[in-house]
């Protein structure tokens, strides 16, 4: 069964997250955890962590809890975040949170009995990279840009060691440059707009900025509670629930939500049925429409792939038209070299696709051809369709 | 003091060629397959092949970009691709996914460069790819060259530094927009650079709205660092741009080769070297996050468009006794019309006297993508540019 795990920076967190149903708690301190939205930077140390930790195990005994250090460490950081780190032994947590992943080496240095968890919020979507950093990470985080397929393919045998993001909203940007603090000098350490992309209006996209960077969400929330026999036999370890920056109602009624989904699920697995109020509760807490996201489909860049495919076989590509003489010639450079006469086809970047015999061959100064030998541009006889940035295939494979 | 070495950007063979002959140690390329320049120019396989037998003649060097994001379906597509490029043997590998890079080192005995998209900012990070194999490090643009010293200091990996051209505005990799907004993937080739676009700002608190390029990063150039990076023991000066012209490509590496030499010779660098940076297209220009942390100072934020001093007309592809310079035109040429031609030994000013077409015919007046030859101009070797002074111009992106 999945753990229900989610994000908290303050004592009403930690409250409502565990009243709420979440079996796993990242703490974070705005220092070292980039996307936290409470205000610690005038704290010289991680007190807070310590009480919260108590306060959690307090509530809940079981409960299990992590710290998150997702910024991306300059040397600045370093003393900082070895801080935090002594601070979470001393307070009984072992389980790190990073984004960067050479802290692994730090922190298995200051506490060699910590365990990892590897989110690197982008990349880090394949079986390959998980199969690499499993060497210094017991848990990794899924990309919200893999589909259930891929993850399905990726994680058998072990996807309980993984996270996934159930719910919240999606980071798209990150960036170490304080955009909004540069453009109006008298704006504080943190600030948040509401940003339109003039170029596809009508999504706002929430802007965030503090001592870190600069952080842009989309304009959707990720929601997968429609989905929950799917998510469920993927047997993820954790589910995260991630509301930083919300309000704790967000918080609370997401969490509710997977937890009684969960466990209607569980209860009968072939009756299941998610309520439609289950859906507006969750639209009435946040300010964004809820979508899957590329959980069930990732189409990007789909037909433009298909179409590289065709220049991709390397072995048939002769070269680029470079010149058209509309009625006399065309001058090709060319990368391989051929005889004539030569089959060939022609891909235009206007759309059309021709077929044509070259039958002559000439240099740029006209002297003719019956091999291309080493010439790089030479000049053929027009042809209709012909147009410069024109890609030329064999219609045979070459040597 | 050591010699960095200057990694220049080639789009194509044209400016792999352009970038040799005007001082580039090594340059950087890309195949359709797996780079961040998917869908602009691009080398096949026979090119890079001809790139890299060319540059072990000339003793210098070759870098193929592979430095996507990978799933798991570009893991299978790039096994075949691995072992062709290990059979024409490039000097090294630009990776930035861990998977690729455990891929290319089982498949290949090519040396592993980790890509600034993998965000490479402190010594941990250095040891820990090398640990995998790495031989050098792309730091991310974002370390200062103090951090770079503390680097060199306590990991022995040879590092490379971006000194030139355009910035992702966010830590590079850290950005998924287009994948949501226009169904490209920013870490597969389809990068759409949202952030070069305008946004309205709007304050939910009282409704106040303003509109601005939030985001748009002017271009970094650092001629005033370069000792200061030679003296970090930056191994590598890289310059931004696969996509940019030859006369970029020439324009940039002339600057860099005077600076870096300069300073290897302390002696005073070109005095008209900056000037000519600001001629060739850009945003306006910073010292990225060398120096300090950018802030403000770093974004263009009133406009999205390039301004240019010269406008680049083509390049000679071959010069024979018959035709004189054969030249592919990117811009409009007139007869009688003053130019400047550029050359690994200077910028000379030129009127041209006559001009041809392929069929011999003679010409007024040429159009962009046109093969033309002027008969009169003989002594100058391939790869020349030639461009035109324009008044200042700032271009705003549509």
């Amino acid at each position: 069964m999945p753990k229900l795990t989610t994000y908290a920076a303050s004592a009403e967190d930690v409250k409502t997250a565990i009243e709420a149903g979440a079996k796993h708690l990242i703490l974070e301190d705005a220092k070292v955890s980039i996307r936290c939205y409470s205000d610690d930077y005038k704290e010289l140390h991680f007190e807070k962590v310590t009480y919260l930790a108590n306060l959690a195990r307090e509530i809940s005994p079981s409960i299990e809890l992590s710290f998150n250090i997702d910024v991306m460490a300059h040397d600045y950081h370093l003393p900082t975040i070895t801080d935090a780190v002594n601070t979470c032994r001393y307070a009984g947590i072992s389980e790190f949170r990073v984004q960067d992943p050479g802290l692994a080496l730090l922190i298995k240095t200051l506490h060699p009995e910590a365990t990892l968890t590897l989110a690197t919020e982008t990349g880090n979507n394949n079986s390959g990279s998980h199969r690499v950093f499993s060497r210094w990470f017991a848990r990794q985080m899924l990309g919200n840009e893999l589909t259930h397929t891929e993850i399905a393919a990726m994680t058998q045998g072990n996807a309980s060691t993984f996270d996934i993001q159930v719910h919240g909203p999606i980071l798209i940007q990150y960036s170490y440059r304080r955009y909004m603090s540069g453009f109006r000098t008298s704006r504080g350490e943190t600030s948040r707009r509401l940003a339109q992309d003039l170029e596809y209006p009508g999504r706002y996209f929430p802007f965030f900025e503090n001592p870190h960077g600069h952080f842009m969400y989309l304009f959707f929330d990720r929601c997968l509670i429609k989905y929950i026999p799917l998510l469920t036999s993927l047997n993820i370890g954790r589910w995260i629930v991630d509301a930083r920056g919300e309000s704790l109602a967000y918080l609370k009624t997401a969490l509710q939500a997977y937890k009684n989904a969960l466990h209607e699920f569980e209860q009968s697995p072939t009756q299941y049925e998610l309520s439609p109020k289950t859906i507006s509760d969750l639209e009435s807490v946040g300010k964004r429409a809820l979508k899957a996201g590329f959980f069930l489909a990732n189409k990007t860049d789909s037909e433009r792939r298909l179409a590289l495919k065709i220049l991709q076989d390397t072995s048939q590509y002769l070269g680029t038209i470079v010149d058209v003489i509309r009625g006399k010639w065309i001058t090709i450079e060319l990368e391989r070299s051929i005889s004539v006469p030569s089959p060939v086809t022609l891909f235009s970047p206007e759309g059309p696709q021709v077929s044509f015999n070259i039958d002559s061959l000439f240099t740029l100064t006209d002297e003719p051809l019956a091999h291309s030998s080493h010439n790089r541009y030479v000049k053929t006889a027009w042809q209709k369709g012909a147009v410069p940035k024109s890609v030329l295939l064999a219609q045979e494979t070459l040597d | 003091m050591m010699r960095p070495e200057l990694l220049a950007p080639a789009g194509n063979l044209e400016k792999l060629e352009t970038a040799f002959s005007f001082g580039a140690d090594a340059v950087y390329i890309g195949n359709w397959i797996f780079g961040l320049r998917k869908f602009a120019d691009n080398f096949t396989l026979r090119q890079m092949e001809m790139g890299i037998n060319l540059a072990n003649r000339l003793g210098k060097k070759v870098y193929v970009v592979l430095n996507g994001f990978a799933h798991d379906e570009d893991l299978e597509a790039l096994r075949p691709y691995l072992i062709e490029l290990n059979r024409i043997q490039p000097h090294g590998f630009i990776i930035s996914d861990a998977g690729v890079a455990s891929l290319s080192q089982e498949l290949t005995t090519v040396p592993l460069h980790v890509s600034t998209q993998a965000s490479v900012t402190n010594a941990y990070d250095c040891a820990m790819w090398k640990e995998l194999g790495a031989t050098r490090i792309v730091l991310a643009r974002e370390v200062t060259i103090d951090q770079i010293r503390e680097i060199k200091r306590q990991v022995d990996i040879e590092l490379e530094v971006f000194v030139h051209g355009s910035m992702c505005a966010s830590y590079s990799g850290k950005c998924v927009i287009s994948n949501y907004t226009a169904a490209r993937d920013s870490n597969r080739g389809g990068c759409i650079q949202s952030c070069r676009h305008t946004y309205e700002l709007i304050n939910e608190e009282n409704g106040e709205t303003e509109t601005t390029h939030i985001m748009n990063a002017k271009d970094l150039m650092t001629l005033n660092l370069v000792p200061d990076l030679i003296d970090a023991g930056v191994e590598s000066f890289k310059i931004e741009g696969r996509m940019k012209s030859p006369m970029y490509v020439a324009s940039v590496v002339t600057a860099y080769r005077d600076a870096i030499e300069s300073a290897l010779e302390n002696r005073s660098p070109d005095a008209n070297a900056e000037t000519e940076l600001e001629k060739i297209s850009n945003r306006g220009y910073f010292t990225g996050g060398l120096d300090d942390r950018p802030a403000g100072e770093s974004i263009n934020y009133a406009t999205n468009g390039h301004s240019a001093g010269v406008k680049y007309l083509g390049s000679i592809k071959s010069v024979n006794e018959q035709m004189g310079s054969v030249i592919l035109s990117r811009g409009i040429l007139s007869v009688g019309e003053e130019i400047e031609i550029q050359s690994p030994t200077g910028i000379y000013a030129y009127t041209i006297g006559e001009m041809r077409d392929m069929a011999g015919r003679s010409l007024e007046k040429c159009v962009p993508s046109q093969m033309i030859c002027l008969p009169d101009l003989r002594n100058v070797p391939e790869n020349t540019i030639l461009r035109k002074p324009i008044v200042e111009v700032v271009t705003e992106n549509a």
